[in-house]
């Protein structure tokens, strides 16, 4: 069941919705129509599960498509996934063949009836091929961290992304070099998914046990895939150092992909290095453990991301919107989040991680005000509710192309 | 004249211009040739993406050319630009061309530090668009008693990108005070410098002007 947009007012304040609904009277009878490839797992279709009602609600029609595709295709598209961040896959011609051929037949299927059209990702980013037949305003809207992209392959999507009136990047380090306008609209949270809305003491109080954590000792967590890029192991050592003087425990958790052997072996690391200490806890949680998630995270005294390459980090807005201290790796989104010294801490190195892991614990007063300007950062500019605005506003300004300043 | 102040607002969308620097030299260079809309960005975002707390550097050239390229020296002087003292864009990022090659003709043949990879410095702008918040007064009493309560996005369009837009040498609530009869108050507004507060402490001090 969807949730309403009032629902947001307590978080977000009055204003801010009410300038939602302004904002949208502007938009008059236009509609968006959105178009990914999948309507079930992952961040796009999560996004939009909640933006679309939420944008009928405020009296814009929002509708949601989804490409059809073979395996086939889908392992094309996931070799493109992760040749554009930078990972070393093989990109042939024959992939590339098969990714027309899939976006002719969706071509000749769908329906593309919105007054604007925003194509999620590169799955479906050749259904632009109809722009000159049946006009409309186009956006397309990367998702992905593009910092260094495979080159063949960016050259090959870029002859489609060249055609739409716009292009949207989650980060300015994502942007590209583009003859056409690449608007920055961050991820967000959706403070009321059971990831992130608060939850009952007692539920808390249950996962504690279920972990058999010690309330009453400070917990270190770290929520993220078993990647080396998150650095597991450097959390497992900054927690060693701190462990030496202080009676702190450690909580690993992270979801596993079963055709991921890499991630199978850094779990194995960490695993090793923790086994002969009771306080080190490391959790494989399956699917849809988002709410434990959540509690780990609210149970948790510091939260770290002590990631060494990150596209924008969400599980560090997550606890950030839990008033927790974070420490965060100075890499990607991570940095623009984490204001050092203000809404958190960003660290370069294990010693790092460790002496500011020390301070946390030292100076609750200090730990607190980190985490209120931390909460504060999340509740302006990382809410779901601010990308529907950023949304409602590209809408806008496709539709008034030019000018800098659009009064309405 | 207009008894009524009409509270504005702004929204933005930001856009990234594909313009990048690495060094303090590419910087300069794309500062010679990128929109206005891009020195204002660089000039202002801070105050609104953090405007409940103070931040070393609201300019992010500054904070750039400190944090990515620990040039702590030009930092300071670009940081240590008076905003008050421009009500042009073209002015203000003449100003910031002209420190920057003061200090770049003053180290000539040191060599040109490099941002860390990640830490590249791009050139952004924001399509703005403005709206009236619905929320009115009539009166001075009223004024400030709206102040309370608008939003900080609200404070931000009527003291800093109505002035700049507007190239007028004060703020929106001078205009009005003035207007009003409240030349003394007026006088203190613009007395005041807008860029040594967040925008939460900048509301309370107009707020307190009125005592």
């Amino acid at each position: 069941m969807s949730i309403s947009i009032e629902a947001y007012r307590p978080i977000v304040g009055t204003q801010f919705i009410d300038e939602l609904y302004r904002i949208a009277d502007h938009i008059n009878d236009r509609a968006i129509q959105h178009i990914n490839s999948t309507p079930v797992g992952g961040g796009v279709a999560e996004i939009l599960h909640r933006l679309v009602p939420l944008t009928n609600e405020l009296g814009v029609k929002a509708t949601w498509d989804v490409i059809k595709g073979s395996e086939e295709f889908f392992n094309v598209t996931k070799a493109f996934h992760n040749a554009l961040h930078g990972s070393g896959n093989d990109i042939t011609d024959d992939m590339f063949e098969i990714y027309r051929e899939t976006t002719r037949d969706n071509l000749k299927s769908m329906n593309l009836y919105g007054d604007v059209i925003m194509i999620h990702d590169p799955q479906p980013a050749g259904l632009i091929a109809k722009k000159d037949e049946i006009g409309r305003k186009w956006a397309w809207r990367c998702h992905i961290d593009v910092s260094q992209p495979n080159k063949k392959l960016w050259y090959f999507l870029q002859q489609y992304v060249d055609q739409y009136h716009a292009s949207v990047f989650s980060m300015p380090d994502f942007s590209q070099q583009l003859p056409i306008p690449q608007f920055l609209i961050a991820p967000s949270i959706d403070p009321l998914a059971d990831k992130n809305r608060d939850l009952e003491q007692s539920f808390i109080d249950e996962i504690i046990e279920k972990y058999e954590l010690d309330p009453d000792r400070p917990i270190i967590t770290q929520i993220s895939r078993y990647d080396r890029l998150k650095d597991p192991v450097g959390v497992i050592q900054a927690y060693k150092i701190v462990k030496k003087r202080y009676d702190v425990q450690l909580v690993l958790a992270g979801g596993g992909a079963s055709d991921d052997p890499e991630g199978a072996a850094v779990l194995q690391e960490a695993q090793e290095m923790g086994a002969e200490d009771p306080d080190v806890k490391i959790l494989l949680l399956p699917a849809y453990s988002d709410k434990e998630i959540n509690a780990l995270q609210r149970a948790s005294t510091v939260v770290l991301q002590k990631s060494i390459k990150e596209g924008f980090g969400l599980t560090v807005t997550e606890a950030m919107w839990k008033r927790k201290p974070v420490i965060g790796g100075a890499t990607g989104g991570i940095r623009k989040q984490i204001i050092d010294g203000v809404t958190g801490y960003l660290v370069h190195t294990v010693e790092g991680t460790a002496r500011r892991i020390i301070d946390i614990l030292n100076n609750p007063t200090m730990a607190d005000e980190l985490a209120r300007n931390a909460y504060e950062h999340v509740r302006n500019n990382f809410l779901l509710t601010r990308h529907l605005k950023d949304y409602l506003l590209l809408m806008i300004a496709l539709e008034r192309d030019g000018s800098d300043v659009i009064e309405l | 004249m207009n008894n009524v102040f009409r509270f504005f607002t702004e929204r933005r969308l930001v856009e990234a211009t594909g313009l990048r620097a690495v060094t303090v030299r590419d910087m300069l260079a794309h500062l010679k040739k990128v929109g206005g809309a891009s020195i204002f960005y660089h000039t202002h975002a801070s105050y609104i993406e953090h405007h409940f707390v103070r931040q070393r550097f609201y300019n992010d050239f500054a904070s750039w050319i400190s944090g990515a390229l620990q040039e702590h020296k030009l930092a300071e002087k670009i940081a240590g630009i008076d905003m008050l003292d421009y009500t042009t864009i073209t002015d203000l990022r003449n100003a910031i061309i002209k420190t920057i090659t003061q200090d770049l003709n003053e180290r000539k043949g040191e060599r040109a530090r490099k941002a860390p990879p990640g830490e590249e410095f791009h050139f952004c702008k924001a399509k703005n668009f403005v709206f009236p918040t619905g929320i009115e007064a009539r009166t001075i009493d009223e004024f400030f008693e709206c102040l309370r309560h608008i939003s900080p996005l609200s404070l931000y369009f009527h003291v800093f990108e109505s002035r700049l837009r507007l190239q007028r040498t004060t703020s929106d609530f001078a205009v009005w005070l003035t207007d009003m009869g409240a030349r003394d108050i007026a006088e203190k507004i613009n007395r005041l410098d807008p860029y040594a507060f967040n925008l939460e402490e900048l509301r309370e001090r107009i707020i307190s002007l009125y005592k």
